[in-house]
């Protein structure tokens, strides 16, 4: 029987600025159910990123909730992750990226375990007062 | 006399910024290193300005187009009223 080449892959997701730890939690849990329905599927390294202000208005907010995650699986994995990311009311905003593929399942990956680069964390601003600037016309 | 901005002027040379510094990488995650290859409104800049070579200019491109997918970077800064 051949083996199924693994493809690597980034994730990233927004959740909405009004969203409670637990309800974040709740989405980061449903990813999680959409990488044990594949065999071989594991997450290598996952961040948070926290709350960002976004470049442009998404559904009415200004900020949102941003989660990397990178990992292998096999063909099809991805679609079942945007499946769920689809169905979820908190995630405004989603995006996956094939890095490689063809990969051997038992080849080593955890050169791959390090963190986004410093100049990228550099660039993520942790913003958490709220609204200084944006103009609530109430 | 030096004519300003005419054509006949030798130009200088553009350098490619990812070959001059090694260090900087092309990633649609890292809209520090991409806000030099846009302008104030968030266009693209052309290769013609931005002085990449092909390749480069192709990865940025990607790259910013992807950063927007997340709103990393804006498709444009004109805010609608």
């Amino acid at each position: 029987m051949i083996r199924q080449k693994l493809r690597k892959y980034e994730l990233i997701y927004l959740v909405q600025p009004e969203a409670t730890d637990e309800e974040r939690g709740k989405i980061a849990e449903r990813v999680e159910q959409a990488f044990e329905k594949f065999e071989n599927a594991r997450t290598l390294r996952k961040e948070d990123w926290g709350k960002r202000k976004l470049a442009y208005e998404i559904r009415k907010f200004n900020k949102a909730f941003y989660s990397y995650q990178l990992f292998v699986g096999p063909p099809g994995l991805t679609a079942e992750l945007e499946r769920v990311l689809r169905m979820l009311d908190g995630c405004i905003r989603y995006i996956t990226i094939k890095l490689d593929e063809g990969l051997d399942p038992d080849s080593d990956f955890s050169q791959d375990v390090e963190p986004v680069r410093a100049q990228v964390r550099a660039a993520i601003v942790v913003d958490d007062d709220d609204d200084f600037e944006e103009d609530d016309d109430a | 006399m030096r004519k300003f901005g005419g054509y006949r002027g030798r130009r200088r040379k553009k350098v490619d910024r990812f070959q001059a510094d090694k260090t900087l990488v092309v990633d649609y995650k890292d809209p520090s290193v991409l806000k030099y290859f846009v302008t104030e409104r968030g266009k693209i800049v052309p290769r013609r300005v931005s002085g990449l070579t092909a390749k480069n200019q192709r990865r940025v491109t990607r790259a910013i187009k992807r950063a927007r997918m997340v709103a990393l970077m804006p498709f444009t800064t004109v805010k609608a009223h």
